[in-house]
C-alpha cells in the first residue's frame, strides 16, 4: 500500500495525492495499488505544482509504514517542537 | 564594520535581479526543477522537510544593529516570526515562500547582506572568533583577514565548482573559539619572532561521516602570503579531490589519502607559481580593510566598576548571570556579554523577531552598534561598559535572553534535526530540550561547570557531535530514533574527536544516561576546578561509559 507525496512548489508544504489533486492532509491521501508507479512518473515528468514526488509506504489510511514512521510522521504533522507553528499543517488545503 | 564598496553592492544587486528572474521562470513552469535546483542552492535556498529554508550569510558572524533588525523584519514579514542561528554563524529562516525569496534578498541587499555561497560546492561563508577585537590576548583581529578572504573567495571563478564545499575558520587569540582544527582550512594567528602576525594553517579537518582533526600544513605563514597560499591549497584540492564519490570528496579525504607531507609538497609546488605574485596582499590594502574594523571610541574607565560590583552584591540573579555570560574585555571598565539563545526548553539557537530587535537595540545603545553570532549558537554584545551591565541584563531578562548558562550543560549546540531537516535521521532539538530540562536547576548546572553537549540529527554533523565533551548522534533504526553517544571530544586549540561508546539508546533514555555520566564525573573529579573534559582526559572513557550503560 502506497501513497504519492511531494512538496508544493510555491511554499514547500508537504502534500499527498488524494486521487484528484494534492492535499496537505495525510488522512485524505489516496492509498494506491498498481496505478502508483504511473502516477509517480506523471508527477516526475511535470514538477510544475509539486517538487520531489515519491511513493510512500503506508500501513493503513493516514499511517506511514513503521520503517519510515518517525520521518514521515513529522513530515505529515509538522515539527514536534515549536508546535505553535504547526497550525498551518492541520488545515487541509488543496494545491 | 566593513561596508560594501561599489563592487560589492553591484554584484549583490545583480545577483538578486538574476534570481528574481529565475524564480519567476520556475513559477511559470519555464524552468524544470532539475534546472532550478542548482540555481536556488547558489542563493542559499534549500527545500527542507516542510518548507523552503533560506540560509543567510553573516560574514564572520558580525552584524550591525540595522542588519539584525532587518533579519527580525524578514522573520516577521516573510517567515513565522523567528530565525535559527547556526553553527556556521549564519541564520536560517525555516518557512519562506518561493515567490517571496527575491524580495527577501532585495531587503537583505539593502543592509549589505546576501545568501550567496551559503550552499553548493564553493568556498562558504568564513567563520571567526566571536570575541574578535575584544579580548586582551588577541594577536590580530580575525575579522580583517576574514574580510580579505571573503573578497578573494566571493565568486572566485576557479573555485565555484569544487569537488565539495569548503569551509574556512579564523582565530586570532591563543584560545581557539572558532574550532579551526575541524575545518577544511583553519587559520590560527600567532605572533612571529619579529612581532608580526603569522598564520598557523591547518588543512583537512572536518566532521561528517569521516571526521578528522586537521594537521598543520604551515606553522609560520607570513600574512601577506595568505591568499596565494590558500589559492595553492585550493588548486591542489580542485585538481586531485575526488569528484566520483561525494562521500570522499572533501579535502580531508585527499589530505588523509596523500598524507600531510605529500599534500604539503603538492601545495608548495603550486605555491611556487603563485607566491609573490598578484595575490600578495599589499600592506596598504590590509590597512584599508583594517580601517573598517578600527576600535570603537572606548572611554577611559577604571578597570573596576563600583556600580557593577554593587549591582552584583544587590541582585543574586544578576550576579549569577555575570559569572557565566560576562567575559573580561581588553579595555578597562568594559566587558563582553554573551546573550544566551538557550533558554531551558527552547530550541537552541532560535531567536524571535522581537528578541532580535531587543538585541539590536541593546547593541546600538550599549555596544557600539555591533553584535556577533557565535558558532555555539549564541549572540554576543562585544563591548559593554561594566557600569551598564545591570541595565543590559535587565533588558535581556525582559526579552527572555538572559539565561545564565553560557558554557554550562544546558548551553547545547543542536542542529535542526528531523524536526526541520530533510537530511536528518532523528530529532536533535527535542533531545536538547529534554537534557536542558533535566538539568534546569541553575545551581546544579554551576556545580557541574563547563560541559559542552553537541547534538547532530545525522552523520553530517552540523551539530558538531564529534567535538562535544559529550556528543550525541541521532540515527534511524527501522523507523525509530536512536542516539549514539560520544565522549571526550573538544573543539578548542586542543581539538580532539570524541570516542564512540557502545550501542545507541532510544531518545527517552538519553537525559538519564547523560545524568549518570555527569554523576560519575562529579564523583571522580579532583575538585571543582577539574572540568568534565579534564577529568575525562585524566581517567579515560571507561568510567563514563560504564555509567552511561549502568541501568540500561
Amino acid at each position: 500500500m502506497k501513497t504519492l507525496t511531494a512538496n508544493r512548489l510555491d511554499d514547500g508544504a508537504v502534500v499527498y495525492w488524494d486521487g484528484a489533486g494534492w492535499t496537505t492532509d495525510i488522512s485524505a491521501a489516496a492509498l494506491l495499488g498498481a496505478e502508483a508507479d504511473g502516477l509517480l512518473q506523471q508527477a516526475l515528468a511535470a514538477e510544475t505544482v509539486v517538487v520531489g514526488p515519491y511513493l510512500l509506504d503506508m500501513s493503513g489510511p493516514g499511517t506511514p509504514d513503521k520503517r519510515v514512521k518517525s520521518r514521515e510522521t513529522i513530515r505529515a504533522n509538522g515539527p514536534t517542537v515549536q508546535t505553535e507553528f504547526r497550525a498551518g499543517f492541520k488545515t487541509p488545503v488543496r494545491a | 564594520m566593513y561596508r560594501y564598496d561599489e563592487f560589492d553592492a553591484a554584484i549583490v544587486r545583480e545577483r538578486v535581479a538574476e534570481f528574481r528572474d529565475q524564480v519567476e521562470r520556475r513559477l511559470r513552469g519555464e524552468l524544470t526543477e532539475d534546472q532550478f535546483k542548482p540555481l536556488r542552492l547558489m542563493n542559499g535556498l534549500y527545500l527542507q522537510l516542510h518548507a523552503y529554508m533560506l540560509r543567510v550569510a553573516i560574514p564572520y558572524g558580525v552584524l550591525s544593529s540595522r542588519q539584525l533588525e532587518r533579519l527580525a523584519r524578514i522573520a516577521r514579514v516573510y517567515d513565522r516570526g523567528y530565525g535559527h542561528f547556526t553553527t556556521r554563524q549564519n541564520i536560517q529562516f525555516n518557512w519562506p515562500k518561493l515567490g517571496d525569496v527575491p524580495r527577501i534578498l532585495e531587503e537583505l541587499a539593502e543592509v549589505e547582506m546576501h545568501a550567496i555561497q551559503t550552499s553548493g560546492n564553493c568556498i562558504r561563508n568564513v567563520t571567526a572568533d566571536h570575541f574578535a577585537a575584544a579580548v586582551a590576548d588577541e594577536v590580530d583581529d580575525p575579522r580583517v583577514w576574514s574580510e580579505i578572504i571573503r573578497q578573494w573567495s566571493t565568486f572566485h571563478p576557479e573555485f565555484s565548482f569544487l569537488p565539495r564545499k569548503f569551509k574556512i575558520a579564523v582565530a586570532g587569540a591563543p584560545e581557539d573559539r572558532a574550532a579551526v582544527q575541524v575545518h577544511d582550512v583553519g587559520l590560527h594567528i600567532r605572533r612571529g619572532a619579529d612581532g608580526s602576525a603569522r598564520f598557523v594553517v591547518y588543512v583537512g579537518g572536518g566532521q561528517g561521516r569521516t571526521p578528522f582533526v586537521a594537521p598543520a600544513i604551515h606553522d609560520d605563514l607570513p600574512a601577506e602570503h595568505l591568499l596565494s597560499y590558500l589559492e595553492a591549497i585550493l588548486r591542489v584540492y580542485n585538481r586531485y579531490g575526488r569528484r566520483d564519490n561525494m562521500y570522499k570528496a572533501r579535502i580531508k579525504i585527499l589530505v588523509s589519502a596523500l598524507g600531510i607531507a605529500q599534500f604539503r609538497k603538492e601545495v608548495d609546488e603550486e605555491w611556487a607559481h603563485l607566491k609573490d605574485g598578484a595575490l600578495t596582499v599589499p600592506a596598504e590594502e590590509v590597512a584599508r580593510i583594517r580601517a573598517y574594523f578600527a576600535p570603537p571610541p572606548f572611554k577611559t574607565l577604571p578597570a573596576r566598576s563600583a556600580a557593577f560590583e554593587q549591582a552584583k552584591a544587590d541582585h543574586k540573579r544578576f550576579a549569577r548571570w555575570t559569572r557565566t555570560n560576562v567575559h573580561p574585555h581588553k579595555a578597562p571598565g568594559y566587558a563582553i556579554v554573551t546573550v544566551s539563545l538557550k533558554p531551558i526548553g527552547q530550541p537552541p539557537g532560535d531567536a524571535t523577531a522581537d528578541q532580535m530587535d531587543a538585541a539590536a537595540a541593546l547593541a546600538r545603545a550599549y555596544s557600539f552598534d555591533e553584535i556577533r553570532v557565535t558558532h555555539e549558537q549564541n549572540l554576543v554584545l562585544p563591548h559593554v561598559e561594566q557600569d551598564q551591565l545591570f541595565e543590559v541584563w535587565k533588558a535581556l531578562d525582559a526579552a527572555g535572553l538572559a539565561t545564565p548558562n553560557v558554557g554550562l550543560i544546558s548551553d547545547i549546540i543542536a542542529c535542526p534535526g528531523l524536526d526541520y531537516c530533510d537530511l536528518a535521521n532523528a530529532r536533535s532539538i527535542s533531545v536538547a530540550q529534554a537534557i536542558a530540562e533535566t538539568f534546569a536547576d541553575l545551581d546544579a548546572q554551576e556545580k557541574i561547570g563547563e560541559l559542552k553537549i553537541k547534538i547532530s540529527g545525522c552523520i553530517n554533523a552540523c551539530g558538531h557531535h564529534h567535538v562535544g565533551h559529550i556528543g550525541i548522534l541521532g540515527v534511524d533504526k527501522k523507523g525509530e530514533e536512536f542516539y549514539q553517544i560520544l565522549l571526550g571530544g573538544r573543539a578548542d586549540e586542543r581539538a580532539r574527536l570524541g570516542e564512540i561508546t557502545g550501542r545507541g539508546l532510544p531518545g527517552e533514555a538519553i537525559p538519564d544516561a547523560i545524568a549518570r555520566v555527569v554523576e560519575r564525573y562529579l564523583s571522580l573529579r579532583l575538585d571543582e576546578r577539574e572540568r568534565f573534559i579534564d577529568a575525562f582526559e585524566r581517567v579515560g572513557a571507561q568510567p563514563f561509559e560504564e555509567a552511561l550503560y549502568a541501568s540500561v
